[in-house]
Formats: C-alpha cells, structure tokens, sequence
C-alpha cells in the first residue's frame, strides 16, 4: 500500500494546478485587454459618469438694440414649476393624500394662474415629473416657494431655472424681431437668421462628486465659462418704427383691410431699414396666441381641420409679407419704365401724349383706369394721371431687351439678400418669354410680382442718383462688453440711372404729390414726392372666383430736394369704402412723413401761400380781464364764448399756444373752472366750409389733417373723437381730408 | 547603472536570492561578554517614560493635523457652499432687474405714453412753443425747483 501521492500524481495534480492557473489567468488577461483596449471608451464614460458629474452652462442670449440703444429684445432668469406625482402616491393614508392634494391645488393655482383642475390632473398621473407651469417670474417663484417651505412639500414641487426672452415693446417690429422657442432657440425673423450670432456658446462644469453625489470642489474640477452671446444693433429706429406700426394699424383698421398691411421706411442712400411694420402681427412674448378676429375664424372646427386652421393663422401672423410676399405692385411700378425711358432718351418733359381711355397691343386692349381718357397730355400730366395707355407706349419704345435690362439692374430680377429670413423670389417675364403683350402689361405693373423690399429698393435708386443700394437691418454686431465684433457697411451695388435722369424722376414724383394721384401725401411745409398704385390681384380672383380684390399701395420720398428717407405702404385687399392706393394709402404715407421728418430733424418751409393758410396760436389771457381776453383773441380773427359772470379768465380752451383755425373758437371761464360740455356733431363726407360751419355750431374747433390746404375738392372721410362723444366746449378735433380722385 | 539600488528597494520580489551569497564567519562563541541583566525595575522607569511622552504627543500631534486637515476641509466646503448660494443670488437679482426694467420699459412704451397723454388732453409740443435761449459763458439759468442748468445744456 503506498504511503502518499506518488511523484507521477504530484506532476499530474502540478500540471492540472499549472494549467488551471495558466488558464485563469489567460481568461482574465483577455478580459482585462477586452476592458483597457477594446471598450476602453465604454468603461472610461461609465466610470465618467459614476465619479464626475458633466453640468452644460447655457449662454445668456445677445439681446436685440434699435439704432439708439434701445432695448427690443433682451433675456432674463425665469423657472419652470413642477410636481412629482409619483412621490405624492407615496402617501397610503388615502384621505391623507387627498388632503395634500387639495392643499396644492389651491395654492399652487393660485400662486400660478392656472386652472385648479389642471393642477389635480397634474398631480394624479403617473409619472415622475410634469411641469405644472413654464416661464414662471420671480414674484411667483418667491411665492411658491414660501408656499412649498411653509407646508413642508419640498419632495413634491420644485422649480427648475430657464430663461425668457423679453420684448419690452410688445409688437412693436414684432414680425421683424421673429421670437424664440422654449429651448431659447430662434424660430422666426432676426432671431433665427442671426441665430448663430445670439445664442452663445454653452460652457460646462466637469467636477468629482462623492458618494453621495454631491460635487467636491477644488479636487478634480474643471469649469469652461458660458460665453454669452453676441447682441445685435439695428437699423432701425424705435421711435419711427412705433409711427409706422401705429399709422399703418388704423390704416388697415379703417380700410378693412383683409390680408393684412405693410410699411417700410427706408434710408434711400444707405439701404438702412428705419422700419418695417406688418399688420396683423403678434405680440412676441406671446408669440402661439391668436388675434381675436382670427380666434372667430376657429370658432365650429374640430379635430385636425381646427389644427391645420391653427396651424396656418399663426404662420401667417409670424409671415414677413414685406420680404416674404410677392406682390403685382402696380402703378407704383411706373416709376421704374420711366426712369428706363427718360435714361433711354425716349421721352422728356415737354412731349406729348394722347390718351383716348385704351391702346391695343397686338391685337389686345388695353384699357386706361379712366375709361373715357385722359386726352392730350404732357408726360408730367400723364405721371401725375397715372396714365396706362403712355407707360403701355414707353414700355414698346423701350422693347422687351432693354426693359429686360433695366428690370434686372433695378434689381427686379433677383433677391434683395437682405439679411432677414424667408426672402421669396420675384415672379416675372423673362427676356426670352416676353412677348409684347407681356412686356405691355410689364409695363404698367401688372403680370408679375415682386416683394415690398425689393420695389422700395428700386424706387430708392431711381431718387438717390441712381445707385441700386443693399437693403439691411442690421449695423452693428457687438458682444457682451459692447465691443464692436462686426460693422454692416453700406453698399452700393451699382448705378442704374444717371444722375441727371435721378434728378427729373424727383421733380416728376414731386409732382404727383403736388397735384396728381398722390395729393393725400402732401404734408404742410415740406417737399414730398411719391407714386400711387392700384393693383388687381388677377390670380386670386381667377383662382377663388371672387370678385375685384385689390392691393392699394403708395411709395413716397422726403425731402425731394435731398432724398432720404423712402416710405413704401401696401395694403393687401382694402374692403372699406375706397380701394384706390391714392385714397386708402396715399394718406398713410403723408401722416408718416409728418410725424417722422420733425424728428429726424427736418424743420418745415412753409411758402408764402402756406404760411397764410397756417393755423393761428391761441393767446395766453388766463389771469386777464375779460374785456382785455376777449379784445386780444378777437384781433387774431377768433371767436370768444365765456361762460360766467365773472370779471377775470380763470381758464380758458384751447390752451395756450395751441393751433387754431381762423374763425376758430376760445372759451373763456370767468366763474369757476368747471366745465362747459358740448356733443361732437358729424364731420365726414363735408368740405372745409362744411366742417367748419359744423364746429362752429358745435362750439368745438377742428384741425384740418391731409390735403385740405391746397385742394379745394376734398372731403372729410374721418374724425379724431368719434360723433355724440360729449366734450369741454373748445375742444380741438382733428378732421381728416382726402381727395376723391380715383386715379389709380 | 547600478540597477542593484532598483532591485533592493522593491518589495514584490527577493532579490537578493539573485545576488552572490557572502560566506557566512565563523562566530567564536568565546568572543561573545554577555552583559549582566538589569534590574527589571530600573529598566521600566528609566526608558518608557520619554518614549511614552513622545509617543502620545505624535499620536496627539497626528490626530490634531488630521482633524485640521478635516476642520479646514468643511469650512472650505462651507465657504464655496455660500459663495455658490451667493453668485447666485447675485445671478437671480440681475435677472430680476432686466425683468424689471422691461416691465418699466413696456410701461413707458411710446404707445403707452401716447395713449396717457391723449386720455390726459396733452398734445405733442408744437414748434412755436419752444423757445430757445442762448447766454454767455459762465451765464447759469436757476429754474422754480432749483435745478441749475449750466450754459452748456440746451434751455428750452
């Protein structure tokens, strides 16, 4: 019997040992390989995300300036309230859980401004986290959280830090400025074509943390700043902007006007945007509601029909219809076969034109906007009528290769590249394609499209001496520290016109404010020029078998004598009771131009004749005898009315040094202050006389608004305090006046 | 290089089974003078109590560092606690300030302001009502409420 394990068992046991061992730890070498060489990346994030934790830092977003530094889009800190059902189902004691419930409910609805029901649907799903309310402002996050402090709800609500974009001016340049997401990103106008510029560069914190997670500092942290974003500074002008959204609101209010109103003002030598108004728009702080009118457009539709309407009625609202909407811009567009024709040498001042109320152009009728015809006529005249037939013959003269060229160097052809999103291209004949009937309807405006932005451009090259600028809306890019990144600079792209040929387009487009289809432009002291145009929207009619719609437009330039500032007004189907550009947009642009050349430092020249015309300041006798009062106004060719029996003025209305009418009138309180009231009788659809005898009736006093000092054949078409409204006896209401002339 | 310095300060391996074996001397046992044995009492009380001192003093000394080390830890940790609370107070009130000058700003809009002034009877200036006022150097105007306005602002 053997003693022990032989040597040949022990060599055995030692090589099953060995090969054990050697097999082991071939397994765990190649494992241990597998791991370090192979899924290294894999096990390297794992271990990353076990022992560090990886924070974004979201960058403050650049904040959007007008041209002065005025703020029109800036961000600031905002939180996100939230709840965690899933803890409250924690509760078992299910009368304990109501009560928690309903704690919440009526606080947090209240704190937030949200329904309660929400809240209690909120609070019942299953889920860990759902957002009770985005966009929640310091005064209620405060309050929220002394709520949640108060009662011990810590594990239930929470608030999470976002950011909010702020635009202060609420729609002012609304469509201009676009509006951002909920993610803080761009999604229309500025905002999301400069997009790159605003948003920054996110920073991050990469630091160790503990067991318990939380971050150990100064042992393996690693922090890369948040670079804010860089700010835009614009073109525009707060103040000139707020004239045109303001003008051009009533103007689409009054004229009833369907698809909505545009206003462009622009600098005609330098190509800088002072405004850009589009009417119906939307307030950007808010930028998913709907306008009440469309609201009612909602009203009966369900389900996906109800959706898509949504859908449609608020890409319309964000649409930027001055770039993004072509349009047939009608006689408006004359301005241009003229420049051509003028440059061309096919025509000057002193020809001769007939209009017999139509021409044939290969073998099709044209007809003129005055179907009877405007008769023998200068070329001035024929601008000033508006007169198709004469653009119909300059536009033959000219032919389809040079009009071709002229349209292309006016920019016609091509987009502006302004720098806004969503510029569409123009619709036009091409060379090739163009025929003379083409080139007829061409001519006059009509059969092709083009944007706002692109007509105005044009327009302004045919006033400026020729020079075909680049439109744009932004100057100046600078960062955080106001450090200037990048200059916009002006650029002239080309000379289209002499400027000669410039300076007759001038003298004709001043005409046509001073006495042809543009006359409601005219402003009081100042030299203004401008074309009206009337434009039929041929394919929607066709397409809708609808009746007339029109786009009513006028494109006006101040000061004529040293063009520099271009006001263009487009009204896309006026349904109120005018629809002629000269009646509905023509007024627009004069209002405009009065308003804004003031302000920009153009102080008003009044002639001879203007000045005799002007109104009288109303004298200061508060503090004066009666007899003394009443002598000092009746000299200046004013009416007294004094209510009281006392022997000093102790009020009077109008002020002092306010404008009045001759035969206007002043009342004068010598009793007591207090008032003396009268109703505001009906003022339109009246002549000068008319209105006047009216006000005097009434014993109220007008101010005359329009062409009414250099055109006897106008009538009154609105009133600044509506008809009945009760008033202090003297008090001043602006009449508004306009000429009938229905030239388009 | 002497890579035997290598060798000896590792401690995963012997080295110096590798290294020659020196012949071990023959020790002459005769050689060896033991030294009486001292007295078990005086041995205690002559050496540990140093020692002992020494010894509780580096221990105490330790644990007093590696409490500071502690101490000093927390309060850092205290202090880039409220440093963070505090950037971000300072963060939050700037963010309420821009909220709150939009507010204002929204308020004053021209919109705004048009709107009050027309409820109010007011009308814009016109021309004729202002006046300017040209004066000499070192000429001031002093208006009702006090304010003095120096030759080179505009008076109206």
């Amino acid at each position: 019997m053997a003693k022990g394990p032989t040597k040949s068992m022990w060599m055995r046991m030692l090589t099953i040992m060995l090969a054990l061992v050697v097999g082991t730890f071939c397994v765990s070498a190649t494992r241990l390989a597998k791991i370090m060489l192979v899924d290294s990346d894999f096990y390297q994030q794992k271990a990353s995300e076990q022992q560090l934790y990886d924070t974004e830092l979201s960058p403050t977003r650049g904040n959007i300036y007008d041209r002065n530094m005025n703020v029109l889009a800036t961000s600031a800190t905002v939180w996100t309230a939230y709840i965690t059902p899933n803890d409250l189902k924690k509760i078992t004691n299910q009368s304990e859980r109501e009560a928690v419930i309903n704690l919440i409910a009526d606080n947090v609805s209240r704190i937030l401004e949200i329904e309660r029901e929400k809240v209690i649907e909120c609070c019942n799903k299953s889920s860990a986290y759902v957002i009770l309310k985005k966009r929640v402002e310091k005064p209620q996050a405060d309050e929220l959280r002394r709520f949640v402090s108060e009662n011990s709800l810590g594990y239930l609500i929470g608030l999470d830090e976002s950011s909010k974009r702020y635009y202060p001016n609420e729609n002012l340049a609304s469509v201009l400025l676009g509006f951002v997401g909920d993610d803080n990103q761009g999604l229309s106008g500025l905002e999301a074509y400069y997009e790159s510029e605003l948003k920054g560069i996110p920073g991050r914190v990469v630091a160790a943390k503990n067991a318990r997670g939380m971050d150990m500092p100064f042992s393996y942290e690693k922090m890369i700043d948040a670079k804010p974003g860089n700010s835009l500074v614009l073109t525009i002008d707060k103040y000139i902007q707020h004239v045109a959204d303001k003008l051009l609101e009533q103007a689409v209010i009054d004229n009833k006007v369907a698809e909505r109103g545009v206003c462009i003002i622009m600098n005609v030598n330098t190509g800088e945007i002072l405004a850009m108004s589009i009417k119906g728009d939307f307030n950007p702080n808010e930028p998913f509601a709907i306008s009440e009118s469309d609201a009612k457009l909602l009203e009966g539709l369900e389900g996906d029909e109800r959706i898509n309407k949504l859908s449609e009625l608020r890409n319309k609202q964000w649409r930027n219809k001055a770039v993004s909407d072509p349009y047939e811009p009608g006689s408006v567009f004359k301005v241009i076969t003229l420049s051509a024709a003028l440059e061309e040498g096919l025509t000057s001042f002193d020809k001769h034109y007939n209009c017999p109320g139509y021409i044939v152009v290969a073998g099709q009728r044209y007809s003129c906007h005055k179907r009877t015809g405007h008769g023998g006529q200068t070329l001035i005249e024929s601008f000033q009528n508006s007169c198709n037939p004469v653009f119909i013959s300059l536009g033959q003269l000219l032919g389809v290769k040079t009009f071709s060229r002229y349209f292309d160097a006016f920019g016609l052809s091509q987009k502006t590249a302004i720098d806004l999103p969503g510029e569409a291209a123009p619709m036009y004949h091409k060379e090739e394609n163009m025929g003379p009937t083409e080139l007829a309807s061409t001519s006059f405006g009509q059969t092709f499209k083009v944007t706002p932005i692109q007509l105005i451009t044009a327009i302004s090259a045919a006033v400026n001496g020729g020079y075909l600028v680049q439109p744009h809306v932004v100057q100046q890019i600078i960062d955080s520290n106001n450090n200037i990144v990048k200059t916009v600079e002006n650029v002239r792209k080309r000379q289209v016109i002499s400027s000669e040929t410039s300076t007759k387009m001038r003298h004709l487009m001043e005409k046509v404010v001073d006495g042809g289809g543009g006359k409601n432009a005219y402003v009081l002291g100042y030299r203004i020029g401008g074309k009206t145009g009337t434009s039929q929207k041929v394919d929607k009619m066709n397409q809708e078998k609808q009746g007339n719609l029109y786009i009513s437009s006028f494109c006006g330039v101040a000061p004529m004598d040293d063009p520099q500032i271009a006001v263009l007004i487009v009204l896309d189907e006026p349904k109120g009771d005018a629809y002629y550009g000269g009646m509905v947009a023509a007024p627009v642009g004069g209002q405009i131009f009065k308003e804004i050349l003031p302000y920009l430092g153009y102080q008003p020249q009044y002639s001879e004749e203007e000045l005799q015309k002007l109104a009288i300041k109303t004298p200061d006798v508060v503090g004066k005898s009666v007899s003394t009062a009443e002598n000092a106004i009746k000299s200046l060719g004013l009416n007294v009315k004094i209510v009281g029996k006392g022997e000093t003025v102790l009020k009077q209305n109008p002020a002092p040094n306010l404008s009045i009418h001759k035969n206007g009138i002043v009342v004068l309180y010598t009793d007591s202050t207090e008032v003396n009231t009268v109703t505001v009788p009906k003022l339109t659809g009246l002549t000068i006389a008319g209105v006047n005898t009216q006000a005097a009736k009434a014993g109220i006093n007008v101010e005359f608004a329009g062409p009414s000092l250099t055109d006897s054949g106008v009538l009154s078409y609105k009133q600044s305090i509506p008809e009945g409204t009760t008033v202090e006896a003297g008090t001043t209401v602006t009449v508004y006046f306009r000429s009938e002339d229905t030239i388009e | 290089m002497d890579n035997t310095k290598y060798y000896t300060g590792s401690l995963a391996y012997d080295f110096d089974l590798f290294l020659p074996r020196e012949k071990k001397k023959n020790q002459d046992s005769a050689k060896i003078v033991r030294m009486p044995k001292a007295n078990s009492r005086t041995r205690t009380l002559a050496v540990p109590v140093a020692q002992k001192v020494g010894s509780v003093l580096t221990v105490a000394f330790i644990l007093a560092m590696v409490f500071m080390q502690l101490y000093l830890r927390v309060q850092i940790n205290e202090i880039n606690d409220q440093i963070h609370k505090k950037k971000a107070a300072v963060e939050e009130l700037i963010s309420e300030e821009t909220r709150l000058q939009m507010e204002l700003e929204r308020k004053i809009s021209y919109k705004n302001l048009e709107e009050a002034a027309e409820a109010l009877g007011m009308r814009k200036k016109e021309r004729s009502q202002v006046t300017y006022i040209r004066v000499n150097n070192a000429n001031v105007a002093e208006c009702r409420d006090g304010k003095v306005i120096y030759d080179s602002d505009k008076m109206e």
